[in-house]
């Protein structure tokens, strides 16, 4: 069976350091799927990999999105492809204005006209960023540009988006905010989503299927049902989750 | 009336020489922003672009403003080549590389030059209106170089169209957030190789086009732009490292101090501007514009 995003035996090396050894995952259009793991597990170096942010000199076997290699290609192609990442760690321009930021966030549309009201319904979405519109992204607090990462994201109309630990040092509540609005997005716009998260026990809630990374490597995939019930995969990534609950 | 031209007859100079420190200040902020190095080759590059645009003027027989404006673009695409084929390349390893693979560049293209056009100071076209080298002004009594006039009018329309170009255009934009987090720009879609690329040859161009306008002043010679690269930088530290604004104003600065300095004594114009920055950057060690704490909110 053909599938929107397929990672086949995906490896990463930063120089000497084989991070990420033999990937297999897949997405289908307008899944929600989760990648857990523990600190160092593989997950980001994954997804900055899929989304053509890591060198490409490290990279070896392929990523096919509509059945076409697009291993290797550089970040800005595959944006332009509709594969968007939000990176780890809030990763927003610190002298530009939200609505800049939002801005940017469409840099690479053709479809100049209609992207003032797709920020408008962004700011419909995220009411706190339209309050803080002229504000500098670097003024923000932390909960407020993860939710401008997202919100530019989401203005460049994504058929993919790749989120990198939304629920990075927030607060509970701000936490299920954000998966709600991961939700939203999901069901309203049909964007597909990968979700890469410590916080397992709400990421699988929102999403339909999962996989376990633990040193480089899968070692469990299944429905998010299957995850959150199975001892073996409790073993493997709960040490965490039952940290933070 | 005495003090009146005296004035006249050092802030026209002073301002003129300020514009292009500032012109060669923008380049190393808008590199130092992005990627926290700095090109020890402006100089040379620009002694390169002066003696192009002189060459130019010789073998085309055209004035100072079109063989500047020709110069602008070959530098550009001299800088973009630069980038690309070497300055990427060893950009991956630190920033540090950077200070002195172009510390070594500045040694070949000086030398190139010196080569090519020899260590002569050639004469510059200059510009004439009117059928007179100056500018008579009346009520005081003083005659003021048209080349210098122009100069700093065309500095000015330069650093407006860079103002204009990074905050208006999509693509000038593009290169500012690369500059703030090249990261999430490439991953908005922004080709950071591009921005950087084009980042040199701004610098470039802009560091090219100061040394031309500085040919009807000092003559044209391959070390003309050693002094306007290094004082360009030190304008930008003085303007707050990494802040465009900042560069021109401390260029500016510059300008304005080396040249009172030069009227009160000459040989020591360079080590008194020059000591008068240290104890600037003990005083206000941000700089100006004190761009560090913009950045940390
Ligand atoms: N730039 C780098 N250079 C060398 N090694 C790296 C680099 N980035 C990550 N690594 C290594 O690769 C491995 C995987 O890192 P990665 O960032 O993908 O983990 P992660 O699962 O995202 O962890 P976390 O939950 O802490 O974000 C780690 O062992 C890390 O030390
Ligand atoms: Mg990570």
């Amino acid at each position: 069976m053909e599938h929107y995003l397929e990672v086949k035996n995906l490896h990463y090396y930063y120089g000497q350091i084989h991070a990420v050894k033999g990937i297999d995952l897949y997405l289908d259009e307008g899944e929600i799927v989760t990648l857990i793991g523990s600190n160092g597990a593989g997950k980001s170096t994954t997804l900055n990999t899929i989304a053509g942010l890591t060198r490409s000199v490290g990279v070896k076997g392929e990523i096919l999105f509509n059945n076409k290699n697009i291993a290797k290609k550089s970040g800005n192609k595959i944006c332009k492809l509709g594969i968007m990442a939000v990176v780890e760690g809030r990763h927003i321009f610190s002298q530009l204005s939200v609505e800049e930021n939002l801005y940017m966030g469409a840099y690479s549309r053709k479809d100049k006209r209609n992207v003032k009201k797709d920020i408008d319904e962004v700011y419909e979405l995220f009411p706190r960023l339209l309050e803080r519109r002229n504000q500098m992204g670097g003024t923000l607090s932390g909960g407020e540009q993860q939710m401008l990462a997202i919100a530019r994201a989401l203005v460049n109309k994504p058929k993919i988006i790749l989120l990198d630990e939304p629920s990075l040092g927030l607060a509970p509540i701000i936490v299920e905010h954000i998966f709600e609005i991961i939700k939203e997005i999901n069901t309203k716009m049909g964007t597909t989503i990968l979700l890469v998260e410590q916080n397992s026990k709400i990421a699988l809630k929102v999403s339909s299927r999962g996989y376990v990374i633990q040193n480089g490597e899968i070692v469990i995939s299944g429905t998010s049902e299957e995850l959150l019930n199975n001892d073996k995969g409790r073993h493997a990534y709960l040490g965490i989750a039952n940290k933070e609950e | 009336m005495d003090f009146l031209k005296l004035v006249l007859q050092l802030l026209i100079p002073g301002l003129c020489l300020g514009c292009v420190y500032g012109l060669n200040g923008i380049g190393s902020a808008l590199l130092y922003k992005g990627s926290h190095t700095i090109n020890n080759a402006q100089g040379a590059i620009v002694g390169l672009g002066a003696l192009i645009g002189y060459s130019i003027q010789q073998g085309l027989k055209i004035g100072l403003i079109a063989s500047t404006a020709i110069v602008v673009v070959i530098t550009f695409f001299i800088g973009v080549f630069l980038q690309v084929f070497i300055i990427s390349r060893v950009e991956r390893r630190s920033s540090m590389y950077v200070v002195i693979a172009t510390l070594a560049l500045s040694l070949i293209i000086s030398s190139i030059s010196m080569l090519t056009f020899g260590s002569w100071t050639f004469e510059s076209a200059t510009i004439i209106i009117h059928g007179s080298k100056y500018l008579h002004i009346n009520f005081v009594n003083v005659d003021i170089l048209w080349s210098n006039i122009i100069a700093i009018i065309i500095s000015f329309i330069a650093m407006i169209s860079i103002h204009l170009f990074l905050n208006r255009t999509s693509f000038g934009m593009a290169m500012r957030s690369a500059a703030m987090d090249s990261f999430a720009a490439e991953s908005c879609g922004v080709s950071v190789v591009k921005t950087r690329a084009v980042t040199w040859g701004i610098m470039a161009a802009l560091g090219a086009l100061g040394g031309c306008l500085m040919g009807p002043l000092f003559g044209i010679s391959a070390g003309i732009g050693i002094a306007m690269g290094n004082k360009g930088n030190t304008g930008a530290v003085l303007g707050g490292y990494g802040n465009m604004y900042g560069a021109i104003i401390g260029g500016l600065i510059i300008g304005m101090v080396e040249t009172i300095f030069g009227y009160i004594y000459s040989p020591y114009q360079s080590a008194f501007t020059y000591a008068l920055f240290l104890v600037f950057l003990l005083l206000l060690p941000k700089g100006i514009m004190n761009e560090k704490a913009i950045e940390e909110g």
